[in-house]
């Protein structure tokens, strides 16, 4: 166990590495100049040529590569030059707006997942089940974006139940939570849906053990049966699923934060792009990397645990 | 049973979260505070130190905190005094002698604004070669006489100095704020404006209050809350629920909405920034001027104008009434594809030609190019339009290399800073000569030198008459500012120049 741990932990470096290296040639191949985009469209060639030399773009890209490495590997993330602000800060102040919204949607997502999934399965082929059905696949069929849009016009507009813009941050606690349900709802939704297909299916299939049948038979009611036996190993494909969902969430706060007005790592994603503050992006991409490569290490750890036949050498 | 009590003690759970928000809300909605203005903000700021300021988003606040030696008067071409009281222009024009009015504050306790911090702020753009030191081209030295009064001193006269002045680079900082703050000065901006700095969180508000001490009229609101709302339905959206008081959208769809809403007031005030075809003067087959007056008469303005509504007001001229010498006595070129056919005929392309042309996706391009995509198609030359990300066009269009493409540029309402950018051979590509235009040069030094105004007004008029014989370019017309807002809020002067004015802003009781 240890041991694959901490062979997973050298691994980790190597595939943030790999990614930069992807990322860092494809943000040089996107056309347009980062000093002209800085520079705006009075710039002299002089001005943009110095520039240049200045960010080191003048070099080739595999020493431009080398050096920010180098950088990297000491925490610095190099300088942002559309706000010439260290990019490790930028981030910082954006992060935790992003990062509450996520785990928000998380929340949202496992909570009406699981328990819809497990309502399901346990009441398969009934109208409740048929009923869940329905809703979970409408709700993965339609896109974040709209679903936010639906969810501004619905409860902002018509109901005025929820603000529309911002994160109510600067206010107290519950400012912040009126301006999180919209969004996190609309995020968490349509993983809530595939949360929820997910269970069913996996439950249903635990139900249909010899075990559960044993179970049964010994008399155990029906909650014993389900909780005790059939869903502890039910549980292997729902956290698989949960681990991809944080991942997706993650990447769905994008359009989400867009949407909803929210301040956060996915509109200064967009914002890198848009004026080729590539130091940024990189940045972005490292931060973003490292959370999902997490991720999926806590997911295999977290199998051990569930199931104790799961060993990893 | 017991599954059903979980499933019902969730549900009883949300309900009560719900409502209970819903009714907080509800005492939230309801208040509106007098003292606070809420204003849509397009994307996040990235400086408010304004010798690096250069998108609209870092404008709309920079207006606000700064002041400048003479400003504009709002929406005309028109310097008035600001900080300076009054100024002396020596007969050569060379020299500038600005007297600073007494008693000026700058905010948070930076003590009296001085000579001293003028001399600095223009020193700094210049020598700290900042965005804005390309303005500033044309001054030689900057010298302290006393407290109160400041020389500056030019190489050459420039007849739009004062216009420059009143622009970005003549924001005038503190020189105490920028030398204790450093490169924190960006995000903690201290000036001499109507409003100073409270607090910008990160990606959401930059919030500003008014100035007690501020040498103009004291505004009547006391707190402004930019608040960042990227998407247009969003912000249409929020302008609805109250969340915003005042907006400046850029979709015709959401001034449609508004427009007969009595809840709301809708401003549309032509800008000063221009939209327009660009033909490469220097090659096939624009370098014939018959073909480029073919391709100025084959543009149907009418359809543009009904295509893009209230967001561009279309035009046949270079320059509107609000610039410094303009006249309407120019040619005009009417949609005429008769016309136009038979201009092609003579120069030698009875059968028209193959065109590409590239364009970048910033609105409004993509809905007009499709239009003159066909009207160029109806007098004989297959145009196909292909479009670039405006970065990746602003990269693209310095090569050079093409027969036809566009530009938008956005100019305060002097002509000298669209022509010395958009129409001298030293700015050639990568400048901002796109055409290869090469024939007002002496003209362009002429007027911006002569120091007599009429006669200056008279050869930016020759100027004008000669682009218009020429057409190196094909104007499209003007990017408006459009800004929808609560019925009861009054005052709204539209800025020209990418600017936001909170000060003139009151609430109606």
């Amino acid at each position: 166990m240890l041991t694959y741990l901490a062979r997973r932990l050298v691994l980790a470096p190597i595939t943030i590495i790999g990614l930069i290296a992807v990322v860092f040639v494809l943000v040089r191949l996107m056309p347009g100049d980062p000093a002209v985009t800085m520079l705006g469209d009075y710039a002299t060639e002089e001005r943009v040529t110095a520039l240049r030399v200045e960010m080191g773009l003048d070099k080739p890209w595999y020493v431009q590569f080398i050096v920010y490495i180098g950088k990297l590997v000491r925490g610095d993330f190099g300088e942002s030059m559309r706000m010439q602000k260290d990019v490790s800060w930028l981030i910082a102040s954006f992060f935790p707006p992003t990062l509450l919204l996520a785990t928000s949607a998380m929340a949202i997502a496992v909570l009406f997942g699981v328990t819809s999934g497990i309502f399901a399965a346990f009441f398969h082929n009934t109208k409740l089940d048929y009923g869940t059905s329905i809703l979970a696949v409408t709700a993965y069929s339609a896109p974040a974006f709209w679903l936010g849009l639906m969810a501004l016009f619905v409860f902002g507009i018509r109901l005025r139940w929820f603000p529309i813009t911002g994160s109510g941050s600067g206010g107290s606690p519950l400012d912040v939570l009126r301006h999180l349900i919209l969004p996190a709802g609309a995020l968490g939704l349509r993983q809530a849906a595939l949360i929820s297909r997910m269970t069913r299916t996996s439950v249903l299939q635990t139900l249909q053990e010899d075990y559960v049948r044993t179970a049964r038979a010994k008399g155990l009611d029906n909650t014993r049966v389900l909780v005790k036996h059939a869903l502890r190993n039910a549980l292997i494909p729902i956290v698989t699923i949960m681990g991809l969902t944080l991942g997706v969430l993650l990447g769905g706060t994008v359009v989400t934060e867009v949407v909803f007005s929210r301040p956060g790592l996915g509109k200064l994603l967009v914002t890198s792009v848009t004026t080729r503050d590539f130091q940024t992006l990189q940045g972005l991409v490292v931060v973003w990397g490292s959370i999902v490569i997490a991720i999926n290490l806590a997911i295999d750890m977290v199998y051990s645990l569930i199931d104790p036949r799961i060993r990893y050498q | 049973m017991r599954k059903w009590h979980y499933l019902r003690g969730v549900s009883c759970l949300v309900m009560v979260l719900v409502f209970s928000l819903v009714l907080m809300n509800a005492a939230t909605f309801a208040a509106r505070d007098p003292s606070t203005i809420v204003v849509r903000l397009m994307g996040d700021i990235s400086t408010l130190d304004p010798g690096n300021v250069k998108n609209v988003n870092d404008m709309f606040i920079a207006t606000n905190i700064y002041a400048s030696l003479v400003r504009y008067i709002p929406g005309t071409s028109e310097i008035e005094p600001d900080l300076a009281s009054s100024w002396e222009i020596s007969d050569d024009g060379l020299e500038f002698l600005f007297h600073l009015r007494e008693g000026l504050q700058f905010h948070k306790g930076y003590g009296p604004v001085t000579a001293d911090d003028v001399k600095f702020t223009l020193d700094r753009i210049v020598e700290g070669k900042m965005v804005q030191a390309s303005y500033l081209t044309a001054v030689d030295s900057v010298e302290v006489i006393d407290d109160l009064t400041v020389m500056i001193r030019l190489t050459s006269f420039d007849s739009a100095f004062l216009s420059k002045l009143a622009y970005r680079p003549g924001f005038i900082v503190s020189r105490k704020a920028v030398e204790e703050l450093g490169d924190d000065f960006s995000l903690n901006p201290v000036g001499c404006g109507a409003y100073e700095f409270v607090s910008w969180l990160p990606g959401e508000t930059v919030t500003l209050k008014a100035f007690a001490q501020y040498h103009d009229v004291q505004p009547a609101i006391q707190n402004v809350i930019f608040r960042v709302v990227t998407d247009e339905t969003a912000a249409a959206f929020a302008i609805e629920t109250g969340e915003l008081d005042i907006a400046v959208v850029r979709s015709q769809e959401t001034i449609d909405r508004f427009k007969n809403d009595p809840a709301f007031n809708v401003d549309v005030t032509p800008g000063t920034s221009i939209r327009m075809l660009v033909m490469n003067t220097s090659r096939k087959p624009f370098d014939d001027v018959r073909v480029r007056r073919a391709v100025a008469h084959a543009i149907d303005r009418d359809t543009l104008q009904a295509i893009l509504g209230d967001t561009v007001v279309v035009t046949d001229q270079l320059f509107t009434p609000a610039f410094f010498g303009y006249t309407p006595d120019v040619m005009i070129y009417d949609y005429d594809p008769a016309e136009a056919r038979s201009l092609l005929k003579e120069a030698g392309y009875p059968d028209g030609f193959d065109l590409q042309i590239t364009s970048t996706q910033l609105a409004p391009w993509p809905d007009l190019m499709p239009v003159v995509e066909q009207n160029l198609k109806d007098i004989g030359i297959k145009a196909t339009v292909n479009y670039l990300e405006h970065a990746a066009y602003n990269s693209w269009r310095r090569d050079g290399d093409y027969a036809m493409t566009v530009m938008p540029l956005g100019r305060p309402p002097h002509p000298d800073f669209l022509l010395a950018y958009s129409f001298v051979i030293s700015q050639y590509p990568p400048g901002g000569n796109l055409s290869y235009y090469d024939k007002i040069d002496s003209l362009v030094e002429a007027a911006r030198a002569e120091t007599y105004e009429d006669l200056s007004r008279e050869l930016y008029q020759v100027i004008q008459k000669k682009l218009s014989y020429d057409v190196p370019v094909v104007p499209i017309g003007y990017q408006a500012v459009v800004a929808v807002m609560q019925s009861d809020v009054k005052g709204y002067l539209p800025g020209i120049l990418n600017g936001f004015w909170a000060r003139y802003l009151y609430y109606e009781d």
